[in-house]
Parts: C-alpha cells; sequence; structure tokens
C-alpha cells in the first residue's frame, strides 16, 4: 500500500470518528465508528506491511 | 444537565480536539516524511504519523463513543424508544424505571443500567444487540413496541438491591430470596410493570 493512501484511509478514519463524536445519534454513531475504525485499521494494516517491506529491503529480516 | 453529563461533554470536546489537533499533526509530518523520505528523522514522522498517533487516538475515540453509547440520549434517538425515555419525564408516571429515573435512584444512564446483563460479557452482549437493534430499525417496516429477548433477569435488579436495608429487611423478600435468586419469581411479578405498556416480566 502507498503511503499517501495510508494517509488518506488514516485521515478519512479520522474523520469519521470526529463526526460520531460531534454528533451522538445511535445511526451515526454506529455506522461512522465502524466504518471509522475499520479505515482506521486498514491503514495501520497498510503501515505494518510497509515497515516490513522496508525492513526486508535493508536486509533487516 | 447533571455533573456527569457536564463531565462526559468536556470529554467529548477534548476527543474532538485532540482529532483535529492531531489530524493536522499527522498530515504536516507525514507531508514533510514524503519528501524526503530516505533521512531517518521521516521514518521515525511515519511512524508517529501512520502508527502511534492513530492508534492512540482510535483507543481514545472508541473509549469515549463506547461511554457515549451508554446515555439515555443516545437510547432515545431511535423512535421504537421514544415512549420509554418520555416516560421517565412525566410525573405522573409510576411505571417501576419512571421511579428510578425521577427519584434518583438510577441517576444516570438508566437503560443501560437496568438493561446490562450483569455479568463478564455483558456489556458485549449489549454491544451487540445495539448492532442488531440498529439493522433491524433500518430494515424492518414493522416498528413495533420494543420486546426482550428473554424474561427480566432479576440480577439486574438484586445487583443494587441486594445489601440494601429496606432490601433485606423486608419479610416478603425473605420468603421468597431462593426464588428471586434462582429466577423463579420475577421481581417484576409484584413489582412491574416496568415501562407503560407493562409485559416485561411475561417470556416474550
Amino acid at each position: 500500500m502507498k503511503p499517501v493512501l495510508i494517509l488518506l484511509f488514516e485521515l478519512a478514519g479520522l474523520l469519521l470518528g470526529l463526526l460520531a463524536l460531534l454528533f451522538p445519534n445511535a445511526t451515526i454513531i454506529f455506522v461512522f465508528f465502524s466504518l471509522g475504525n475499520l479505515l482506521i485499521v486498514i491503514g495501520l494494516a497498510g503501515y505494518v506491511i510497509l515497515v516490513l517491506k522496508d525492513l526486508k529491503k535493508h536486509k533487516v529480516l | 444537565m447533571d455533573a456527569v453529563g457536564t463531565s462526559f461533554g468536556i470529554v467529548r470536546a477534548l476527543g474532538v480536539a485532540l482529532i483535529l489537533l492531531s489530524s493536522g499533526v499527522i498530515l504536516i509530518v507525514a507531508l514533510r516524511a514524503f519528501k524526503k523520505p530516505e533521512k531517518p528523522s521521516a521514518k521515525w514522522g511515519l511512524l508517529v504519523a501512520f502508527g502511534i498517533l492513530p492508534l492512540g487516538l482510535l483507543l481514545v475515540s472508541d473509549a469515549i463513543l463506547l461511554g457515549q453509547m451508554k446515555e439515555v440520549t443516545f437510547c432515545g434517538s431511535c423512535h421504537p424508544m421514544e415512549p420509554f425515555v418520555k416516560s421517565f419525564e412525566g410525573l405522573a408516571d409510576s411505571t417501576l424505571a419512571a421511579v428510578h429515573a425521577k427519584r434518583h435512584l438510577i441517576p444516570h444512564q438508566q437503560c443501560y443500567t437496568c438493561h446490562t446483563d450483569y455479568a463478564l460479557m455483558g456489556d458485549v452482549k449489549a454491544k451487540l444487540r445495539g448492532l442488531r437493534h440498529l439493522y433491524a430499525y433500518y430494515t424492518s417496516d414493522d416498528q413495533q413496541r420494543p420486546k426482550l429477548y428473554s424474561p427480566y433477569p432479576n440480577a439486574n435488579c438484586l445487583q443494587c438491591h441486594t445489601g440494601a436495608a429496606k432490601y433485606e429487611e423486608s419479610p416478603t423478600h425473605q420468603t421468597i430470596s431462593e426464588e428471586l435468586k434462582k429466577g423463579e419469581i420475577s421481581c417484576l411479578d409484584c413489582h412491574g410493570p416496568a415501562h407503560p405498556g407493562g409485559g416485561e416480566g411475561s417470556s416474550e
């Protein structure tokens, strides 16, 4: 995953989390909260893969 | 707004400020790291921007939102729940839930306090049921009165009333204490209905 894509996923996830915090409504909380969490987790996974690839490139792994 | 509501509002505002601030930091640090990706400082920058900050914010915002889901306003934001929440406000309503709310026997988070099973997995079960309710709310045309999945467990009443002098000294409670603990007699058989319309004690 490209770093720019990771950045977009994580910022989008944070934005959804922000909206869920601003509007305490059941639907918004459940939908935005779940989707926001998912996007951040995808971003984090992408970052871990990026780090692993970098470590492999530098023959640390 | 009570003290708990006010402090919760402050926590929420802090959460919003933290997310806004951190998003700015993530954006700046990441963009600087993209310009010179081979520099060691860029790697540390990315660790903060892509790893530490998002993970920290994820945990903080989740904790705040999970707390928010315990509020009565959250439960009342779906239309079928409105009569239950409104019954807390009507002075004439003498149903069990309304009495608990109006007398401040349960000062806040009344729905969550009574409807979360008093067990290790009680919280998790309540959240999963919440998701199911949301799905049913949007997929079913028949917005009928919500019903319990199983008879109301006495353990949810006894978590507060056990040990209380008024409960323990009551001759009736002393006579049937074992049946109450085993759930053979429901608290609601004598003290119901819990909400306007009744029926909470039956096996639904």
